[in-house]
C-alpha cells in the first residue's frame, strides 16, 4: 500500500474509504477485460469486525498478551514466532498495521479503523497473503471477532445495494454430519442462478457478487461473504463516490444484520430488588426448520458434541436434569446454554453471554453441522419494555 | 424449580403470545407483602404487571391439589390494590418500567403442571376431597394448567376483571418445548439446590472480572432472606462441598469468605451434575446410600 499513514490523521471514514477505493479504480479496458474475478488484480477488503475492548495503539499489547499465554495452540505460537507486528497510529480512530512474514520478506498493511463497537480492518493485500497474515491474527484476537450474516441474511445485505444484480455466487450444503456435501461456486451467473442452486440442491450462498451500474455502464463490481468480509473488485474512474457510498452502506447493513441475531440487548441478570429478584432479559438464539431427516433430542445432542463442541474451545456440562447443555466458551469466557427442540437448536444468553459467543457457535453449526437452518433471535426485556 | 421456569418462559418472546409484548412485565419474583393495615403476608412467586393489574400467581410443582394451597391463594387473594401499589414502588416499577405503578385490579392465579381437563374430569370423579380442594381454589382465584411445550391456560376459576392480560391469559399461551433454565430457587432451599444456586450465581459471575467473585457466607444469606430462610449451617456445608469440589477456593476462614475465578467455571457448571449422583453430605463424608432428593422434578 503506498499510502503513509500520515495521510489518514483526522480523516472521517468517507476520506479513509476514498483513500483506498483510489486503489481498485480501473480503465475501462481493464473492467471489461477481466473475465473472472479475483486473480492477480488489486481488490479493496474490508473485514467487518465486533470490537469487545481493542483500542487503536494497543497492538503490541495483545501481541505480548498472545506471546505470554500458555493455554494456546502450537497454531498461533507458531504464528507469533514467525510474524513480527507493528504499528503506526495515525490518530485515535486509525492506525497502520504492518505484518512482517521474514522469511517471505513480504511487509502487509492493513487499515485499523476503530468504529464505535466495531473494527475495520482495510486492506488490499492478496488472498493468499491475507489468510497467512491478518486473518489468522484477528482470529487470534480474544477481544475481536468477524462478524456472520446466515445466508438469508447475505442475501438481504445483496438485495440492498441499489442499481446492482448477481453476477456469481458461492453457495454451500451440508447434510448433518456432513455426509452430503456441495460446494457451487458460479461465476458470470444469470438472474435466477442462485434460486435454482437452493431449490435444486439446497445450497446457501456464502459468498455473492454483484454488478453495480452508474448509468448504464457497470461502474462497480464487489462481493460480500458471509465471514465478515466485504471486498471491491474494480471501481470504473470516475465512480469513486459511488463505490464509497455503496461500501459505506454495506458495512452499515452488515452490521445491522448481525447484530439484530446475535446481539445481546436484554441480557438476563439477576437483580436483588427490595426483598426479592428480577431477571431483567431474556434473549434466545434459535436455529430453526433444518431441511433432515428426524431427529430426537439426544440424537442432535451428540451430533453437537461430536461436530461442534469438539476440539479445544469448548467445556460443557449437563444442566436442567440433561434437557441442556451448559457450555464455557473457554476463548471469549463466556457461558451460554443449548437447549435442544430437536430438530432445532435454541441458544439461551446466560448473564456473561455476548454476541461473541453466539456467532462463534452459529458459525460452526452451519460449517460443521448442517447448513440448512433458518437463524432467527428472540429477546424479551422483562422490565424496560 | 423446573415449573417457575416453565412459567417464566409465557413471559419471554419465546411463547406465543408473547405476555411482554403486550406490555406484561414480571417487576417482582418471590417477593414477600405484607399489608399491616390487614394483618396479612402473601408469598406469591411471580408477580406480573401490565399497567393497570397486578396477578399474584403461584406455582406449582405437580398436579397434586393440597390444603396448603388453599391457604396461600387466601392470602394472596386478601391483598388489595392499595397494598399492590405499594408493592409496585418498593419495587422501584416507575423507574424500572414504562409502567406508572397505578393498578386498578389485583388477581390471583395458581398454576399447577399437567393439570389439564381429562386430569381435572377423572379426578373429581374419583375424589371429593379433590372437587372441594380445587372448588375452595376458585373462590380465591383462577386455577391454570402449564406445561412444556402445552399451552398454559385456565382450567377453572375466572378472573375478576377483563383486562389485557386476563384476556391473553384466558386465551392461552403456547409455551417453548425448553424453556430457559433461569430461576433457581425453591420454595424449600435444600443443600442441594442451594449449593447449585450458589455456583451458578457468583461462579459464572466470575468470568465477568478479572479479579473473579468473592462473597461471604453472611451475603448469600442475606441475598436468600428473607424470602428463603437459609441457614448459616446449611451455607457452611455448601461452601465446603464447593471447595472441596473445586469450584471455589476459601480466602478467609474467620470471615466465611469464598473466591470463584476463571478457573473455577468448569466445576460451577458441574455442580448440578455431581449432585444428580449423591447429597452434600454424601460428597463431602460418603455417608450409606440415600436417595436423590425428590423434589427435584
Amino acid at each position: 500500500m503506498d499510502t503513509p499513514p500520515s495521510t489518514f490523521q483526522n480523516k472521517s471514514t468517507r476520506e479513509v474509504f476514498h483513500e483506498l477505493v483510489d486503489s481498485v479504480v480501473k480503465s475501462d479496458e481493464e473492467m471489461s477485460d477481466k473475465s473472472t474475478r479475483g486473480g492477480d488484480q488489486t481488490d479493496l477488503n474490508v473485514y467487518l469486525c465486533d470490537n469487545h475492548g481493542f483500542e487503536i495503539g494497543e497492538i503490541d499489547h495483545w501481541v505480548t498478551k498472545l506471546a505470554e499465554d500458555d493455554s494456546l495452540t502450537g497454531h498461533t505460537e507458531s504464528y507469533i514466532d514467525e510474524h513480527s507486528i507493528s504499528e503506526t497510529v495515525a490518530d485515535d480512530r486509525l492506525s497502520v498495521v504492518t505484518i512482517t512474514t521474514p522469511a517471505k520478506n513480504r511487509e502487509d498493511e492493513f487499515v485499523f479503523v476503530t468504529n464505535e463497537q466495531y473494527l475495520w480492518v482495510l486492506t488490499t493485500v492478496h488472498s493468499e497473503w491475507r489468510q497467512k497474515t491478518i486473518e489468522n491474527f484477528l482470529n487470534y484476537l480474544p477481544c475481536v471477532e468477524r462478524l456472520y450474516l446466515s445466508s438469508a441474511d447475505l442475501e438481504q445485505l445483496n438485495d440492498g445495494i441499489a442499481d446492482a444484480r448477481v453476477s456469481g455466487f458461492t453457495a454451500k450444503y451440508h447434510a448433518p454430519n456432513r455426509k452430503r456435501d456441495a460446494t457451487l461456486q458460479f461465476s458470470g451467473a444469470e438472474a435466477d442462478d442462485l434460486r435454482r442452486a437452493e431449490e435444486t440442491f439446497n445450497a446457501k450462498p456464502t459468498r455473492i457478487e454483484f454488478d453495480q451500474t452508474n448509468s448504464p455502464t457497470t461502474a462497480i463490481q464487489g462481493a460480500n461473504n458471509n465471514d465478515g468480509r466485504v471486498t471491491l473488485q474494480s471501481v470504473r474512474d470516475g465512480s469513486e463516490t459511488k463505490a464509497v457510498d455503496t461500501l459505506l452502506g454495506l458495512t452499515h447493513e452488515y452490521q445491522r444484520l448481525d447484530k439484530a441475531k446475535f446481539e445481546v440487548r436484554h441480557s438476563p441478570d439477576t437483580e436483588v430488588v427490595g426483598s426479592s429478584y428480577a431477571v431483567s432479559g431474556s434473549t434466545a438464539v434459535e436455529l430453526v426448520s433444518p431441511d433432515r431427516s428426524e431427529v430426537t433430542d439426544s440424537e442432535l445432542v451428540e451430533e453437537i458434541v461430536e461436530t461442534v463442541l469438539n476440539g479445544n474451545r469448548y467445556s460443557y456440562e449437563e444442566r436442567d436434569l440433561g434437557r441442556k447443555l451448559r457450555v464455557f466458551d473457554v476463548e471469549c469466557d463466556e457461558t451460554f446454554d443449548i437447549a435442544p427442540e430437536a430438530p432445532d437448536i435454541v441458544l439461551y444468553a446466560r448473564a456473561t453471554t455476548t454476541a461473541l459467543s453466539l456467532r462463534a457457535f452459529v458459525r460452526r453449526v452451519y460449517e460443521r453441522l448442517d447448513s440448512t437452518y433458518r437463524l432467527q433471535k428472540s429477546e424479551t426485556s422483562m422490565l424496560d419494555g | 424449580m423446573n415449573s417457575y421456569n416453565v412459567f417464566y418462559s409465557s413471559v419471554t418472546d419465546r411463547a406465543d403470545p408473547c405476555l411482554s409484548e403486550h406490555g406484561v412485565r414480571v417487576p417482582l419474583l418471590f417477593p414477600r407483602i405484607e399489608d399491616h393495615r390487614n394483618g396479612v403476608t402473601a408469598e406469591p412467586d411471580f408477580v406480573l404487571y401490565d399497567g393497570e393489574t397486578v396477578v399474584l400467581v403461584e406455582i406449582k410443582s405437580g398436579n397434586n391439589l393440597d390444603q396448603r394451597h388453599v391457604e396461600q391463594l387466601r392470602r394472596n387473594d386478601a391483598i388489595d390494590i392499595r397494598t399492590a401499589e405499594e408493592t409496585l414502588h418498593s419495587a422501584q416499577v416507575r423507574e424500572r418500567t414504562e409502567h406508572s405503578g397505578d393498578a386498578f385490579a389485583v388477581e390471583t392465579a395458581i398454576v399447577y403442571q399437567d393439570l389439564d381437563e381429562t386430569y381435572i374430569q377423572e379426578a373429581s370423579d374419583a375424589s371429593e376431597q379433590f372437587r372441594s380442594t380445587l372448588r375452595e381454589l376458585t373462590e380465591y382465584g383462577v386455577v391454570m394448567t402449564q406445561g412444556r411445550g402445552e399451552t398454559l391456560r385456565p382450567v377453572a376459576g375466572t378472573f375478576e376483571a377483563d383486562g389485557v392480560v386476563q384476556r391473553l391469559l384466558s386465551d392461552g399461551i403456547t409455551l417453548p418445548t425448553n424453556p430457559p433454565d433461569q430461576i433457581l430457587l425453591t420454595e424449600n432451599m435444600e443443600c442441594e439446590i442451594l449449593a447449585i444456586a450458589v455456583a451458578d450465581i457468583w461462579g459464572e459471575a466470575a468470568l465477568d472480572s478479572d479479579d473473579g467473585k468473592t462473597v461471604s457466607r453472611n451475603e448469600v444469606r442475606d441475598y436468600f432472606a428473607p424470602r428463603h430462610n437459609v441457614s448459616l449451617d446449611d451455607l457452611s456445608l455448601v461452601f465446603e462441598f464447593l471447595t472441596e469440589y473445586g469450584a471455589c477456593e476459601c480466602v478467609d476462614r474467620d470471615e466465611h469468605r469464598y473466591e470463584f475465578r476463571h478457573e473455577h467455571v468448569r466445576r460451577v457448571l458441574g455442580v448440578e451434575s455431581v449432585l444428580m449422583e449423591q447429597t452434600v453430605e454424601e460428597y463431602l463424608h460418603g455417608s450409606e446410600q440415600s436417595t436423590l432428593f425428590d423434589d427435584y422434578s
